[in-house]
């Protein structure tokens, strides 16, 4: 990647963040041996200042340390200490309008044991600073970092390991010590009280209750508390009083258990106590020991380094995930998020609530079970009857739309196959059909792009889904004032053959010719609007139906064959994409079509002549087993609407985190979510009562990305793709992919130029931890026309699973990097498969290995050989096996397989022996 | 001080299929784990200490041990099994920290290898006698930052050492647990002022992709003049200046050994359930679950549903209180595996791989 130069340079870390200390409107992070300064003033955004490489030459950096001196009047200049290991360094920043300036105020100083804490002291001449350093085996020592000299060395009689320390005092004759050691105690000592040559100091106080290692310390003078943190989880706060002057009661006053594994760090604030640990989250607590936030988004397991600001409104936290994000300190002054009964029983005495539909963020319809319709006006808090019909009893369905000019229009639909639609505000004007024999199964209104700016918003397209897979289309025209006009059956299709034969999402595609369809059974469908002219493509097709059927036994009844498109079959069809259990919602956005599923996945495909094209299938969130809908930001940021048990949630893929989480006790009731910039609405139907969650700030996220994370656990592999362009005359971009153990693959592009990097996409199809990657070039006879980098991803790992994507990177200048990237999920391959197909696998134990994959190669591609694309993979069960890739039948299949070397196999290469290709 | 082993996180499984589908993927995984539960080893690390003894003859002519950081106590279950074949029982003395449950034939010590008292505690129970091996596979309690570790690992072998320099006689060995990280040519070259023959060594059972290895030390002489002293820590900590720079007589070159047969298990390969030439495979629970770990009581919480909400307590402590009164609970293992352990294999390895996870920094 690097041009060919005698000296390899690093151009850009991204390491744990591993100390983060605010400096007026800076923050300062160490991120492995590199101390880089950000500047917050723009808000939100973090943009590097400076980046000081290798500050304390090869060591960590652990700490950081600002100079509180009141000499220094200037606000704009500051001098800090970094520390980490057994080095330090002193400097200087000072800020102008836009530059830092830095100076060195002492070269590194390097101690014979390690640093725990370092602390600003008055020297022992009083118009001089030294530190206060607290050492790795119980001891302290006084610093002159100018000198490079060892003031004074004190020891404790306490020698044992230390996993934590804490120093207090001004100066040398108050020093005082705290020191978390191994046997779960803080030790308490005045390094001033040493006597004779010995400098063996007394230990005046242990303080025990920690039922593990401690891990760190906080002291603040102003309360006179002490809180620690430890490995048996819990923090613990102290009432000590006055550490410098001789302790007499030591209370303790608190005792929080909160975190889901060990606590790294806890931090004293006037009104909350601040502790980040290894389960990724960051909890404030107030003085009652009561949770008042948890902050949850950072990658993989830990929180490394956390600092407040000096107005104690909003902190900063640095994870092992090399990310940095920015909280606001809102305390119980939350959001203004509420969930609140709306009591339909105290309106009407009449039915209980059965379905309800949110028209906007203020208005809510409820329909009962005696067949009433009510609405709930938000703003207003007030209910109001709309109409009733008996027709419409114990068996409803429901549905409104608001139309441009503000008017709403409701639809009913009824057991008896009848429908009843009518303006909100003008009930009496209702239109009844009868449409089916049977029961109506499925309605939904669907808006559309107008295609002819004339009928802009007069007509309105409602689909319905009747007996037998019928779906109907039927065109609803109004009048200026939003009184139905005419209603009038434009197209009937039907659904292909299975057990529950119904709709249940729609999305008209912006070219107006198709739509796509999503059903009860899983499957998504493309229908043309007009009268298909076009024969079915599904013959030229041939293989690819097997490959994105999910499950194979009921494929074959997948598409009614006797019928076609001109007679109302869809012209594509994805049988059974989400699973059994049914689509929950298509969207169309920027060019792809995106479904959600109960099967806990999205899919994004796109649209190609008549066929629709599965890309790529994701699990957004751990244990989101039904996801109801996706919802695209102004801000091109995704969120993602769904169940988790039975709480709804609101996840942000981005951000890491649940934006919203209403216990609404699942998906299977009738609910309702809006949302603007403004506000989100979600309400749902519980124990006979409409129940209403409203949350301000819509969707936005209370956290800011302020450096975007990495991987959560350890890198196992990188490879690199290639180089492109953004635009003409601009800096050349690599393409990276990185694997990590936290079963996700990044694709990412970096810009040596700017020593930036950007995330195109994460992968996380993988169930367990990815080792391995290889690239091939990509097939390019898919008849698209997108021209950009075009590349084979194999990533492979644990569990004996194997993933193949195809990348597309292109240039859009929309995006921060300047780059999308497409992904297409082409093969997904388990060794063991059949295993996982058996029906009794729970009762039988599987006697074979759980193979690894530890490193593929490609061996041959067909660009070379022609003979077909042939990858090697070494493995943790001994053997080399041989797979045939088939990119454009989408297939994987296992060629040959040694068992040679009889132990875990680490490496494969591929290398040419002069008669063919040998492998290892 | 510190002994970290495989934090046995205990698990409720929901139905006694789940328990079998769950446990029997660990035992693929890391043979040693499975064989370890099926001959009786508290932890699969006795291996390594049986793989070392293959290589090395540890044990032979071995009458009086001393086991460092011994809980959960897989090491000294190997010294009772190997040691004293013959009439007379070798005496062994473990040392931990922590509380450990009861072994036949071992004496167990509950307390500090910093502190002078163990040493005399420990040749005490040796009649006055010198120990003839001191053997140590403690591990810090790792927190993922890997320079704190190599520290904390660094500072618990020259304990050891420190300890054993009390205990040993002339010509005993000293086997400790090192990790192989920067300043490890700074360990060797303080093992080689005690010993002539310092070897590193890495037996099978021992992952690749963990950094540890064990130097294995030999024919302990005190140098002319060295007075042994618990008062201070060890040695100079000072690691000024790059030791693997060093060059000449300065540099002190260790030789590095693979050991355990070649026809060992592989720690690394992921085996059959059904073993060739083993017997039938069944599936056996973990020898010893670990007494009172840190996380006990969160995860007690945590099962009541409790964690996060009753937090307020009281509790006052009048007056100085000595270390001992609390170590009964005190236990160092591990507990960095989240107890709500996913279907995610990722996790499981993380907390499979605890004893010995720590890759090399880079």
């Amino acid at each position: 990647m690097e041009p060919p130069v005698g000296k390899a340079q690093s151009l850009l870390l991204l390491a744990p963040v591993t100390a983060l200390q605010c400096v007026g409107d800076r923050v300062l992070a160490g991120e492995g041996p590199n101390l880089l300064i950000y500047c917050l003033e723009s808000g939100e955004q973090l943009v590097v200042t400076k980046c000081v490489p290798s500050v304390l030459s090869h060591y960590y950096i652990h700490g950081i340390r600002e100079l509180q001196s009141p000499s220094s009047t200037k606000a704009s200049e500051t001098t800090v200490a970094v520390f980490g290991s057994k080095g330090l360094r002193v400097l200087t920043l000072s800020w102008g309008e836009k530059a830092e300036s830095l100076t060195w105020m002492s070269q590194l100083c390097e101690l014979h044991d390690w640093i725990w804490d370092l602390h600003w002291v008055q020297g022992p001449g009083k118009a001089t600073l030294a530190l206060a350093l607290a050492l790795g085996h119980n001891s302290v020592v006084l610093y002159d970092h100018i000198h490079q000299q060892i003031l004074q060395e004190v020891h404790c009689e306490e020698t044992c390991i230390i996993y934590s320390a804490c120093l207090a005092g001004k100066d040398w004759q108050e020093l005082v010590l705290v020191a978390g050691t191994v046997f779960n105690q803080l030790v308490i000592w005045h390094p001033a009280d040493f006597t004779g040559e010995e400098r063996r100091v007394k230990v005046e106080r242990r303080i025990s209750g920690h039922n593990g290692v401690i891990f760190s310390i906080c002291y603040l003078e102003s309360k006179g508390l002490l809180a620690s943190a430890s490995d048996d989880r819990s923090i613990r706060v102290w009432r000590v009083g006055d550490l410098r002057a001789p302790l007499s009661l030591v209370q303790c006053i608190l005792v929080c258990y909160g975190h889901q594994s060990r606590v790294w760090a806890v931090q004293l604030l006037d009104n909350y106590i601040i502790s980040i640990g290894e389960d990724s989250a960051c909890i404030v607590w107030n003085y009652s020991g009561e949770i008042v936030q948890t902050f949850k988004g950072h990658k993989g397991r830990s929180i490394r380094a956390v600092t407040v600001h000096q107005t104690q409104a909003w902190m900063v936290t640095g994870g092992a995930d090399s990310g940095i994000r920015l909280w606001p300190l809102r305390g119980n002054r939350l959001l203004g998020n509420s969930l609140l009964p709306l009591r339909f029983s105290s309106f009407t005495k009449k039915g209980s609530p059965k379905a309800l539909t949110l028209v906007s963020s203020s208005w809510l319809l409820v329909m009962t079970d005696i067949g009433a319709v009510y609405l709930y006006d938000l703003t207003i808090k007030q209910w109001k009857f709309i109409l009733d019909d008996i027709n419409y009893q114990s068996y409803n369905l429901l549905d409104a739309v608001q139309l441009p000019g503000g008017s709403v229009i409701c639809a009913l639909g009824n057991l008896e196959g009848r429908i009843k639609i009518f303006p909100l505000h003008y009930p009496q004007e209702a239109k009844e059909l009868k449409l089916y024999k049977g029961k109506v199964h499925g309605l939904s209104w669907v808006t559309r792009q107008p295609q002819d700016p004339l009928r802009h918003d007069s007509c309105c397209a409602l689909f319905l889904s009747g007996p037998d897979g019928v779906l109907s289309w039927l065109d609803v025209s109004f009048c200026p004032l939003g009184k139905v006009d005419k209603v009038v059956e434009r197209r009937r299709y039907v659904l292909p053959l299975c057990k529950q034969r119904w709709h249940t999402c729609l999305t008209f595609l912006p070219q107006g010719d198709f739509f796509v369809c999503g059903d009860r059974r899983g499957s998504l469908l493309l229908f043309p609007c007009g009268a298909a002219t076009v024969k079915p493509s599904r013959e030229e097709r041939g293989g690819r139906e097997s490959g994105s059927s999910t499950d194979g036994e009921e494929s074959d009844h997948g598409s009614d064959r006797s019928l076609s498109p001109g007679e109302g079959a869809p012209v594509d069809l994805l049988y059974g994409i989400h699973g059994k259990q049914g689509v929950t919602s298509v969207t169309y956005h920027k060019g792809y079509v995106y479904s959600t599923g109960r099967d806990g996945s999205f899919q994004q495909l796109c649209v190609l002549g008549q066929q629709l094209r599965p890309l790529w299938k994701q699990k957004p969130c751990k244990g989101m087993d039904w996801v109801a809908g996706l919802s695209f930001a102004p801000d091109e940021n995704l969120l993602v609407l769904g169940f988790h048990s039975t709480d709804f949630v609101v996840w942000s893929p981005r951000t890491h985190e649940k934006l919203h989480k209403v216990p609404c006790g699942g998906g299977h009731r009738s609910w309702g979510y809006t949302s603007t910039p403004a506000t989100m609405v979600f309400a749902y139907i519980k124990a006979g009562d409409v129940m209403v969650y409203q949350a301000q700030e819509g969707g936005s996220s209370c956290q800011a990305v302020l450096k975007e994370s990495l991987h959560g656990r350890e890198l196992t592999c990188v490879r690199y793709v290639g180089s492109m362009k953004t635009q003409e005359g601009s800096n050349t971009t690599d393409i990276l992919v990185t694997s990590s153990e936290d079963t996700t693959v990044n694709i990412l592009a970096f810009v040596a130029a700017s020593s930036t990097v950007f995330l195109l996409a994460t992968i996380n199809n993988h169930i367990s931890s990815v080792r391995t990657l290889a690239l091939c070039e990509a097939n390019t006879n898919g008849g698209e026309a997108e021209t950009g980098l075009r590349a084979l991803l194999f990533s492979a790992g644990s569990r004996a699973e194997m993933q193949c994507y195809q990348l597309l990177v292109m240039p859009d200048l929309t995006t921060q990097a300047g780059l999308t990237c497409r992904v297409t999920h082409l093969i997904s391959h388990r060794l063991d498969e059949h295993w996982d197909r058996q029906r009794n696998k729970h009762k039988v134990i599987k006697m074979n290995p759980e193979t690894r994959y530890m490193s593929i190669v490609v061996v041959t591609s067909p660009q070379q050989s022609g003979f077909g694309l042939v990858l090697a993979a070494a493995c943790s069960d001994g053997s080399v096996k041989l797979f045939l890739v088939d990119e454009l039948a989408r297939k994987l299949q296992l060629l040959a397989e040694s068992f040679y070397h009889q132990r875990c196999v680490l490496k494969i290469q591929t290398f040419t022996y002069e008669a063919g290709t040998g492998t290892r | 001080m510190v002994s970290l082993r495989r934090p046995h996180v205990p698990r409720q499984p929901n139905s006694s299929s789940w328990s079998v589908m769950g446990r029997t993927s660990k035992d693929k995984r890391d043979v040693y784990y499975r064989l370890a539960k099926e001959e009786g080893w508290r932890a699969r690390s006795a291996f390594k200490l049986l793989q070392l003894d293959e290589e090395f003859q540890l044990f032979s002519g071995v009458r009086r041990a001393v086991d460092l950081c011994a809980a959960p106590g897989s090491w000294s279950q190997v010294l009772s099994r190997k040691l004293g074949e013959d009439e007379s029982p070798a005496c062994i003395v473990a040392v931990d920290l922590q509380a450990m449950a009861p072994l036949p034939g071992v004496v167990q010590i509950q307390g500090d290898i910093t502190k002078a008292s163990t040493a005399q505690e420990i040749i005490g129970h040796f009649e006055g006698q010198p120990a003839d091996l001191v053997v140590c596979d403690g591990a810090p309690d790792v927190t993922g930052l890997h320079d704190i570790d190599e520290y904390i690992q660094a500072q618990l072998l020259l304990a050891a050492l420190n300890i054993a320099i009390h205990v040993l006689k002339p010509g005993g060995s000293f086997v400790a647990k090192i990790f192989r990280g920067r300043d490890v040519t700074l360990l060797y070259s303080q093992l080689r002022i005690f010993f002539p023959d310092v070897v590193c060594a890495k037996p099978r059972s021992s992952r690749n992709s963990s950094i540890e290895a064990f130097a294995v030390c030999r024919g302990f002489a005190l140098p002319k003049g060295y007075v042994p002293s618990m008062l201070n820590p060890l040695l100079d900590h000072s690691y000024h200046g790059d030791f693997n720079q060093l060059e000449g007589p300065a540099r002190v070159i260790v030789p590095f050994l693979a050991c355990g047969d070649l026809s060992a298990y592989d720690s690394d390969r992921t085996y059959p359930l059904q073993l060739e030439g083993g017997s039938e495979y069944r599936y056996t629970p973990p020898t010893q679950p670990p007494i009172s770990p840190p996380y006990q009581e969160a995860c007690r919480l945590k099962k009541s549903g409790c964690l996060g909400r009753r937090t307020l307590q009281h509790e006052t402590f009048f007056g100085a209180q000595e270390q001992g009164a609390t170590s009964s609970s005190s236990s160092s293992s591990s507990s960095s595996s989240e107890d709500d352990d996913e279907d995610d294999q990722a996790s499981e390895e993380q907390a499979s791989d605890q004893d010995s996870d720590c890759t090399q920094d880079p």
